[in-house]
């Protein structure tokens, strides 16, 4: 299991051993997928050449799948965009790791 | 963490889902990136969704080689942050496929692109009927005791509408729904998929039917990831 898989798995069983409910619960995995989603774009498109930017954002009907590809092909071909991505998606889970053991409710003690 | 930014104060009446969002929000936009969202996000985001749609054959073979690329780059850094990486990237591409089924699992996709779209404008304000739809999407992995068991089932259902669908998009459709149906899986493992996408495919030619058995453990995405077994791969 990598690191971020670790991580993940740690927050998944903090969330659903706490004593949330169910709605509650489904709300905070969608945040953290929906916020990990949302810290990707702004990285690619940070390494795009901007005149390539400018050229296919403003020209949309003239962009194919593979002017697409080249696109983002561009960007991650660079091993330094892979490497900020990785770094801020653990340091991302590492954060909301770390507010969910100081504010989430902690599981009810069971009587045996 | 970023050098110099610290965990952000989370005031006593802030629902705990907010403070999360709140965190992802930052990240997103420090660094210059606020700027690069404001500039290019719009844009961006249109030029994504309005990929023309593509009659032929190769388009399969391109998303395929694409994966491997994607496998290599992210190599050094797990598996999950590379599934992830193919999720993300390769949905306006999956959205492109003239035979993605309009069905269910369509309007999810749209839920979720809103979602993104909206959370880029105003992560932290009040859910969107959007993010509510989403945030559906995870209720009955959240649902611990209501797991659909067993192998065959999960390997019934990734073929039958893998097979229904067809084509590149009926392979990932029957792929992720092999994964999250399909035996062996953890009710924690389920929610992982859902928070990251679900597991990638590399799938041979030959469309649904072929997703829908590795999305529900088979050995073809086994053998070809070198990773995987059970209803993750």
């Amino acid at each position: 299991m990598d690191d971020i898989d670790a991580i993940l798995t740690r927050i998944v069983t903090k969330i659903s051993e706490s004593p949330l409910r169910d709605t509650e619960k489904a709300d905070i995995y969608a945040r953290i997928s929906a916020g990990l989603h949302h810290l990707v774009w702004p990285i690619i498109v940070s390494h795009v050449p901007q005149y390539i930017l400018e050229d296919v954002t403003g020209n949309p009907e003239k962009v194919t799948i593979n002017r697409y590809l080249e696109l983002i092909e561009g960007a991650l071909q660079n091993p330094a965009t892979p490497k900020e991505i990785h770094d801020e998606v653990k340091g991302a889970l590492e954060e909301v790791e770390a507010l969910l053991n100081d504010k989430l409710p902690k599981p009810p003690k069971r009587t045996p | 963490m970023p050098e110099g930014q610290s965990l952000p104060e989370v005031e006593p009446n802030v629902p705990l889902a907010d403070a999360v969002s709140a965190i992802f929000e930052r990240r997103a936009t420090h660094g210059g990136r606020e700027l690069i969202l404001e500039q290019y996000q719009e844009k961006f985001q249109r030029l994504i969704d309005t990929l023309p749609k593509e009659n032929r054959d190769t388009l399969m073979v391109d998303v395929q080689k694409f994966f491997v690329k994607i496998n290599g780059w992210f190599s050094e850094y797990g598996a999950r942050v590379s599934d992830f990486i193919r999720n993300v990237v390769t949905s306006p591409m999956i959205r492109a496929d003239k035979d993605f089924p309009k069905d269910v699992y369509y309007q999810l996709e749209l839920s979720r692109a809103q979602a993104w779209g909206d959370f880029a404008m105003r992560t932290t304000k009040t859910a969107t009927a959007a993010r509510t739809a989403y945030r559906n999407n995870f209720l009955p992995a959240a649902l611990t005791g209501s797991i659909v068991g067993g192998v065959g089932y999960g390997l019934y259902k990734g073929i039958e509408v893998g097979t229904l669908a067809g084509g590149l998009g009926g392979a990932v459709v029957g792929a992720a729904l092999g994964a999250a149906i399909g035996g062996g899986v953890s009710v924690g493992m389920r929610i992982k998929d859902r928070i990251m996408g679900p597991p990638v495919i590399i799938y041979p030619l030959g469309g649904g039917v072929a997703g829908g058995i590795a999305g529900a453990g088979g050995s073809i995405a086994s053998a070809l990831t070198g990773r995987g077994g059970g209803g993750y791969y």
